[in-house]
């Protein structure tokens, strides 16, 4: 519990350094420092490094609602800074992104190299539907989910012919196939100029476009939308962790290892595919609706291929089929290229270094994804 | 009875005619083996009967049931599950859940359950792994205190256990071997021989086939024996009736030892 509290405090307070101190210089120091620190501690103090890690498997109720707890001092700490907000903002809705796209690629092994697609399906559903339809945000959003769901079904009907490369090519296919639609359907979709004034959601009569006001305090707008960010990420880790440790989430597992041998065993791969990609399609689509919603304004071109990529190189980065190795990731690639916007050019060949730096020097991740530990034979094993 | 019943079954590949009017029958109970030199058509004799293709011609029929237009999945669930020549486990999971993939319960759990974190997913779960555990006790300790460890770290002897575990895991009518002692040393393939036999006698109803190479392997272990060579099935019947039988010889005894 201790041991808990104290890693994720320092880690709140190296992301709030990082934040307050402005020279690139001195963050890529200390952040090379970090690193360095952490390789050497696993090297030297081995036993440390593994006591933490059992002691965060074993009390993940724990870590989460301390995590939780200090994410929500947050906005506090950074004194309602809108742009660091909005940074936080960002780094959330990537990492519901990188849970629904880790479940699709790394659990289940389709590989989906169009995901924007269904971002950009969720941000047009609530940009659609609120602006033009005057639906509540708050009945848009699900429904954002849901037809990136379908579209995920889509997407998974021709997959179900292909593996491997030629999979990637079709998804790759399907993202630019989404992108054109969205530039040409110019009735709906307002073609290349997008959707602009998309109304700000309300939460029990509070506009969240408007500041976040405590009375002693006042925080900039992008807080109400990292508090509703925060939620959704939490309700979607704790789904997708429920997915992964059910059998169902073994069975997808089996089906990523062997396709023809998990179909020799029972499983009608057609059904378990298009449900991966579904459930997957899904977040994408929340978080794309979170999105429209909060910046007001999408256009077809902010989900491009190089989103797609991005959201891979996260789940890269943290570790396949890892659930918190891909939110590390997709903090991680949204908050440190942020320091850097000097560099802002290279940003895309940045993702592309991450991506052969990790297949090359760290196959599994950052944080690996670790194996269900079961007790076998339950009577004698009691102890 | 009958429970499985194989008429003519032909597949050709462009011009191979890769199995050729095969036919044969199996009983409850009964083991079969199937011998022939290499690229006589034993595994895809397999391939056939476990639906991952579809014969050019023929008929099966597993458990009273014509098999044709069936899928992989819904063969299996009539009762036939199979391991693979060249070992295809789920070599990123563990040795339970490699079991547990064989499972019903694996099947059965509804989505909505799983993520409720419902009653009914907790005790499939749990009943999974106390049956994968039971499985695996027919090997004695020796995969039962490897139990946790990922499939592809295992000895290449555990990782054909664990095949026959997975495959029995089912409570299937019948079993196919592809070679379960291919890459295994003399004194292993003796202790595969007599845990088969073992398997045999726990689960008397359990019919199989097994391919193999080696006859001394097959000898004490099956009933009847079926002779493939080219495709076709050149000797069918009692185990030394076939071994005494001149085509026999020539095909394939007289090859002499294939380790493959
Ligand atoms: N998918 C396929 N496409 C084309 N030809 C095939 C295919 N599968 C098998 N064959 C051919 O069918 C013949 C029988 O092959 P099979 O693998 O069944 O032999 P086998 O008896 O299992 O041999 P081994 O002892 O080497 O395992 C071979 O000539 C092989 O080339
Ligand atoms: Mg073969």
């Amino acid at each position: 519990m201790i041991k808990i509290l104290l890693t994720e405090i320092i880690g709140y307070i190296l992301f709030l350094f990082f934040v307050y101190v402005e020279d690139p210089i001195a963050v890529a120091g200390v952040m090379a420092a970090f690193i360095v620190a952490v390789v050497f501690l696993k090297k030297k103090c081995g036993e440390l490094v593994k006591d933490l890690e059992k002691a965060y498997a074993d009390n993940l109720g724990q870590v989460g609602i301390i995590a939780v707890v200090l994410a929500v001092t947050m906005p506090f700490s950074l004194m309602g800074d809108a742009y660091w907000l909005q940074v936080l903002n960002f780094s959330i809705l990537y990492a519901i992104m990188a849970l629904g796209l880790n479940f699709m690629t790394g659990r289940a092994g389709m590989i989906c190299l169009g995901y924007a697609a269904f971002i950009a399906i969720g941000a047009y559903t609530v940009g659609i539907l609120t602006l033009k339809a005057g639906i509540s945000f708050w009945l848009a959003l699900p429904l954002a989910g849901l037809f990136a769901s379908i579209f995920g079904v889509i997407l998974g009907l021709p997959a179900l012919r292909v593996k491997g490369h030629y999979l990637a090519l079709v998804t790759i296919a399907f993202g630019l196939i989404v992108q054109q639609l969205l530039l040409n359907l110019e009735n709906i979709t307002g073609g290349t100029n997008g959707l602009i004034n998309i109304p700000s959601p309300h939460f029990m009569g509070i506009d969240m476009g408007a500041n976040l006001d405590f009375g002693f305090m006042s925080l900039s707008y992008q807080a109400n939308f990292y508090y509703l960010c925060l939620l959704i990420l939490a309700i979607t880790t704790i789904l997708i962790y429920r997915f992964s440790n059910s059998l169902f989430g073994l069975a997808l597992n089996a089906m990523r290892e062997d396709q023809l041998a998990a179909q020799c065993y029972g499983m009608n791969i057609t059904r378990y595919k298009l449900l991966a990609f579904a459930i997957g399609a899904f977040f994408g689509g929340i978080s794309g609706g979170l999105y429209a919603a909060m910046i007001n304004f999408i256009a077809p071109e902010n989900f491009g291929y190089s989103m797609s990529i991005l959201v891979i190189s996260m789940i890269i980065l943290g570790g396949l089929d890892s659930i918190p190795g891909a939110i590390i990731g997709a903090f991680f690639l949204t908050i440190f290229p942020e320091k850097f916007r000097a560099f802002e050019d290279y940003r895309v060949m940045f993702y592309g270094i991450i991506i052969v730096l990790c297949l090359l020097f760290m196959r599994e991740g950052l944080l690996p994804f670790k194996h269900r530990i079961f007790k076998p034979s339950i009577p004698k094993g009691e102890n | 009875m009958k429970l499985l019943d194989v008429q003519d079954l032909t597949i050709c590949f462009g011009g191979v005619i890769a199995v050729n009017e095969v036919s044969f029958a199996l009983q409850a109970g009964e083991t079969l083996g199937v011998i022939g030199p290499n690229g006589s058509g034993k595994t895809t004799l397999f391939n056939l009967l476990s639906g991952i293709y579809k014969p050019t011609s023929g008929t099966i029929t597993l458990a009273g049931k014509l098999t044709q237009g069936l899928r992989t999945d819904e063969i299996f669930h009539l009762g036939l599950s199979r391991t693979f020549q060249n070992g295809r486990l789920f070599w990123n999971l563990n040795v339970l859940e490699n079991i547990m993939m064989g499972l019903e319960e694996v099947r059965n759990t509804s989505i909505v359950g799983s993520i409720m974190g419902m009653q009914k997913e907790k005790d499939l779960q749990k009943q999974a792994v106390q049956k994968a555990s039971k499985i695996m006790e027919i090997f004695g300790t020796l995969l039962t205190s490897q139990a946790n460890k990922v499939a592809s770290d295992l000895p290449y002897a555990d990782r054909r256990r664990l095949e026959i575990c997975r495959a029995i895991a089912s409570n299937p009518k019948v079993i196919l071997l592809d070679e379960p002692s291919a890459g295994m040393d003399g004194i292993e393939t003796e202790i595969l021989m007599n845990d088969l036999l073992k398997v045999k006698k726990a689960l008397p109803e359990l019919s199989i086939i097994v391919v193999e190479h080696d006859m001394g392997f097959i000898k004490g272990l099956v009933d009847k024996v079926m002779v493939l060579d080219y495709g076709k099935c050149i000797a069918y019947g009692l185990f030394d009736d076939v071994a005494a039988n001149e085509d026999v010889i020539k095909a394939y005894l007289g090859q002499g030892d294939e380790a493959c």
